[in-house]
């Protein structure tokens, strides 16, 4: 440019003096340099722009983009349950919770939102900080963490106001479960909590985020698909400090289907009364109550008590709360009438009564004699008695079976061919018993729409081998005692009270094992019918509809002035089993069962008491297990069982003359006098 | 002013409020997200900025009728007060941002390193005008440089590297046009390069080492040191050509910018005007140096020439780092946007420095010396 070749000339004439022209020259020049970088300097910032603005535009409008549009997933209303008459009895309100956005947080003055937020909430500051300091452990800083739940309104207004002096800091509107009753059903509620980090990865394959909550237990588990619903999304454009400006579009929200339950809200509430009353009277921890249509299998009433306050857990129970309810005297956290099985005692007479008919052991003149007591060996130099209840005299089948007669029942079940006035030769041995009693359902879960039932336990031969040791540990002998024992419900025999009356109902219904339920409908959030009510039935059970009409006649018999009488209500017709099952360490003396009035006369507390029934007894439709944790199945069980059929029959079903319970119509039923 | 009114620059002056017209609505769009639409933000910051902008336009008008060649003789006595006022704003300054800069006063935070640019400017060019054979020699060359570098140094401490770095170019302008030694000035540039690695190591202080490690890489940081850097990038790169339109820009209005209506002005022009928008602005400045370049080249004498390229090299060094710095090319570095950006300080001096260019405008020969 000159320039240099200039100053190369000025160089090459050393001597000549600088003179003022000369300096005017090279000054006008060098502003022409001056011009020329001016423009320079321009066109460099204008290539930087052209390549921002214009080569590269579209990323950086991308990012633009990003910066002010969030996809926020809509969590769905949850669904919602009701009884079987659509009384509500669970809803979602609403509940605000104050969230921190970590990455909104004003830099370097965090603290000082802390503070202001603690003032509002009642948070301490330094709570605040390691809740956020957690969060930032495992998640970005975009998510939300939450502070506190369950903010009252003033708080939620005031917070509101302050949240634009407050970066970082939001509102997170959100809904938790309220119950009409948080008590009455608990364990057919359950309740929703977040996930469980053990299981997250599945949920998260299911589309759940980390911060979603899912049903934990009971109803709100087992119909978790339906309740949830489908998520929404939203995109809503946010400031620089995270506040949500605008909603741009929104893919709304499916809400979750609603349960309506078998359960009747009327039925339910007195049935618990009962249960509750009985319990207390006789001093019983806990006990269940269950009333199945035997027709569809569907759940009328389940109280299972001790039962708990669901709604501690809709906002978050304490870990305190929590262990005290987890060992609280009769364990409220457990449903008893799922997920704890008990020797069903005398109730199981009706299986081996079944069995015997069905493979011939016994017909209905299979007559015997109870003494009160009789020597197994019929060796009077080597002998092993056993004992019954009472000294019951000449027994037929159908007394046998009213009179549940331990010894008419060892001999259905072992044999007694030494039984004095003639016994039987053969019985039909444990691993026919087993086999009958798994014809009706036990040792196996009932499939009912509870979570974490247990199947209890039938043994057998095979099962003795493998579990009944010596001391020495060698496989222990079974002895003919083991099967008497096990005939009669005792021994190693467990089931659970919806198996039990499951059992009833099948032989109610004439030989179909159902499989209980709870939730008769499934309705979308319009109330149009999703899942229409629909019985399952498991299987049909292998017994004659002859012999299952003997085991029915017996069950009347014992109610009607057999070993059921107190559970007698008249003017209605009751069929129905007790059982008295001891319970804890092996008794040396097998009294089996001793349906006494008073309990304490068998000089020991630790009894089960039993009582399964169905009614009317000539066209069944309900069938109704009473099971108390310490008592008597006619000292306890049945009387509850009575007061239970007593609110059934003369106010539920003159109230409700035809409440539906059945696909077939209800048949009249004789009023009560 | 009756008297050379036909001599008067009026181009010159239509491209300063043009200038300043452009920065209001842009302060005006910037300042939307922080005092909202309406009064709020009238009151607040626009009609300070036109206020300030007013009262420029009165000085400049006197300092037109004002002969330049009065500054000749205040020259040293001014220097000594400038170089007085920048020590005491390192003792008894505003701090804000980490820096000393400031003194508060009711009406502007005053900046003295704002008019100790002009008045260097005044000292340099009388100094040079004094024997034009000076700046041919070492002597000369390294005072020049001496009086450049204390008003320079004072400035680095507070620490306002960029103003710094503005004393250093307008005397390496200065020096330039009026002579100087090709030889002095390579070895000068020489070393100054050479001593870049040890300054970035040795010399800059914590703050701004932190601003050129952002530099290098913003995302880094990107909720910190970096956020800057990152947004007015985005800012600017997602206006495209045409820009989202003038109050329209989501990274404006939403705040995603920070100090949108000071140093990162340029990028509320970026997102909501666009390349275009970018042009216009590019075009007035140009216009307005090109003006005091023809001032400098017919400037009845050599204070007048030097002092008129000494502004206009203190304008385009100030535009060339400020929008550099918005557009990625420099590190963080706060600089005003000449005629633009919102401050009182920086808005009074380029007044007052185009109204000494206006008198010595007005005060030129008939015809050029020379082309």
């Amino acid at each position: 440019m000159g320039l240099f070749s200039r100053e190369r000339r000025w160089r090459s004439q050393p001597r000549r003096t600088h003179t003022e022209e000369d300096a005017s020259r090279t000054s006008s020049r060098r502003l022409i340099v001056v011009r020329l970088a001016v423009v320079l300097l321009f066109c460099a910032l204008s290539l930087q722009l052209l390549r921002f603005q214009i080569w590269s535009g579209g990323r950086y409008q991308l990012k633009a983009e990003s910066n002010r549009l969030r996809l926020v997933t809509v969590p769905p209303p949850r669904g919602l349950l009701y009884d079987r008459n659509h009384n509500p009895l669970v809803r979602n309100v609403a509940s605000y919770t104050a969230v921190i956005v970590p990455a909104d947080l004003p830099k370097g003055q965090e603290n000082d939102v802390y503070f202001q937020l603690s003032n509002v909430i009642g948070v301490p500051p330094d709570q605040i900080q390691q809740k956020v300091a957690d969060s930032l452990k495992r998640n970005d800083p975009f998510t939300p963490v939450a502070i506190k739940e369950q903010l009252n309104q003033n708080t939620v207004l005031t917070l509101a106001e302050l949240r634009h002096t407050l970066p970082g800091v939001d509102i997170r509107y959100d809904t938790v479960r309220q119950y009409s009753d948080p008590v009455l059903m608990s364990h057919i509620y359950g309740y929703v909590g977040p996930i469980n980090p053990d299981n997250l990865s599945d949920y998260e394959a299911r589309g759940y985020q980390q911060d979603d909550k899912v049903g934990q237990t009971g109803l709100e588990y087992t119909y978790e698909d339906q309740l949830r619903g489908t998520p929404g999304k939203q995109q809503i454009e946010v400031d620089a400090t995270g506040r949500e400006l605008q909603q741009l579009g929104e893919d709304p929200p499916k809400p979750g289907n609603s349960l309506v339950l078998s359960i009747d809200l009327d039925l339910q509430q007195h049935v618990t009364d009962i249960l509750q009353q009985s319990l207390n009277q006789t001093g019983s921890d806990l006990g269940v109550a269950i009333m199945m249509d035997v027709h569809t299998g569907e759940i009328l009433a389940y109280a299972s008590l001790p039962n708990y306050d669901v709604s501690k857990f809709a906002s978050g129970i304490s870990q305190k709360d929590f262990d005290a309810l987890l060992n609280a005297t009769g364990k409220p956290l457990t449903d008893h009438a799922i997920q704890d099985a008990y020797p069903p005692g005398s109730t199981f007479k009706v299986i081996v009564g079944s069995g015997a008919l069905q493979e011939g052991i016994a017909t209905t003149n299979t007559t015997l004699i109870s003494h009160g007591a009789f020597n197994v060996t019929g060796d009077p130099a080597n002998p092993a008695y056993v004992y019954d209840w009472a000294d019951l005299g000449k027994l037929d089948f159908l007394h046998g079976l009213a009179m549940s007669s331990d010894i008419y029942f060892y001999c259905l079940s072992g044999g007694c061919p030494f039984l004095p006035g003639g016994g039987l030769a053969r019985g039909l041995t444990a691993d026919r018993i087993a086999y009958w009693a798994r014809e009706f359902g036990l040792d196996t879960a009932t499939g009912i729409d509870l979570p974490n039932e247990v199947s209890g336990l039938i043994p057998d031969t095979t099962w003795a081998a493998k579990n009944l040791k010596n001391a020495d540990g060698s496989p222990a002998h079974w002895y003919i005692g083991d099967t008497y024992f096990m005939g009669i419900g005792q021994g190693y025999d467990t089931a659970t009270p919806i198996q039990m009356v499951r059992v009833a109902a099948a032989i109610a219904n004439g030989g179909d094992l159902l499989r209980p339920h709870l939730v008769r409908e499934v309705d979308d959030a319009s109330g149009n019918v999703v899942v229409p009510p629909q019985k399952q039935v498991v299987k049909h059970l292998d017994v004659s509809d002859a012999n299952l009409a003997i085991i029915r006649q017996g069950m009347t018999m014992a109610v009607e002035g057999g070993s059921a009488a107190t559970a007698f209500l008249p003017g209605q017709h009751i069929a129905g089993k007790t059982g008295t099952a001891e319970f804890g360490a092996a008794i040396a003396k097998p009294t089996g069962d001793s349906e006494n009035l008073n309990p304490l006369q068998n000089g020991t507390y630790n009894e089960h008491g039993w009582f399964i029934s169905f009614a009317p007894y000539d066209n069944p439709q309900v069938a109704l297990v009473v099971f108390h944790d310490k008592g008597g199945g006619a000292a306890t069980a049945a009387p509850t069982a009575k007061k239970i059929w007593d609110y059934y029959f003369n106010q539920y079903k003159k109230g409700n003359p035809n409440p539906g319970a059945s696909p077939t119509p209800a048949s009249t039923t004789p009023a009560g006098g | 002013m009756v008297r050379d009114l036909r001599r008067f620059d009026f181009l010159m002056l239509l491209a300063c409020l043009l200038l300043v017209g452009y920065g209001l609505a842009l302060i005006y769009s910037g300042s939307l997200a922080r005092y909202g639409s309406g009064h709020a933000a009238i009151t607040h910051v626009v009609v300070k900025q036109a206020a300030f902008a007013a009262f420029g336009l009165l000085l400049m008008l006197l300092l037109t009728q004002l002969d330049y060649r009065v500054w000749d003789a205040l020259a040293p006595a001014l220097y000594t007060i400038s170089v007085l006022a920048l020590m005491a704003v390192l003792v008894i300054g505003h701090k804000e941002f980490g820096s000393r800069r400031w003194f508060p006063t009711p009406v502007l935070q005053l900046q003295p390193s704002e008019l100790a640019k002009l008045v260097t400017i005044v000292f340099l060019a009388k100094y040079l005008a004094d024997d034009h054979r000076r700046v041919r020699t070492a002597r000369g060359f390294l005072i020049t440089l001496g009086l450049a570098a204390l008003p320079a140094g004072l400035v680095f401490i507070e620490p306002d590297l960029g103003t710094a770095v503005v004393f250093l170019a307008v005397w390496l302008g200065m020096i330039y046009v009026a002579g100087a030694r090709m030889k002095h000035l390579l070895t000068f540039l020489g070393a100054c390069v050479a001593a870049i690695p040890f300054t970035v190591l040795i010399g800059l202080s914590g703050y701004q080492k932190d601003r050129f490690q952002s530099f290098i890489d913003p995302a880094k940081d990107p909720l910190g040191a970096g956020y800057n850097i990152l947004q007015s990038e985005v800012s600017i790169g997602s206006g495209g050509l045409w820009g989202k339109g003038f109050t329209h820009g989501p990274q404006t209005q939403l705040a995603y910018l920070r100090t949108q209506t000071t140093d990162y002005v340029f990028s509320v022009l970026g997102e909501e005007l666009g390349f275009i928008g970018a042009m216009v602005l590019f075009f007035l400045f140009v216009v307005l140096l090109f003006r005091g370049l023809r001032t400098a080249s017919r400037s009845p004498d050599d204070f007048g020439r030097y002092i008129a390229t000494g502004i206009v090299i203190m304008i385009v060094v100030q535009t060339f780092i400020n929008i550099g710095v918005n557009v990625r090319l420099f590190p963080v570095t706060g600089i005003p946007l000449p005629f633009i950006s919102q401050g009182g300080s920086s808005l009074l001096t380029m007044f007052v420095a185009v109204g000494i260019l206006q008198s010595i405008a007005v005060r030129r020969r008939a015809t050029p010396f020379r082309m």
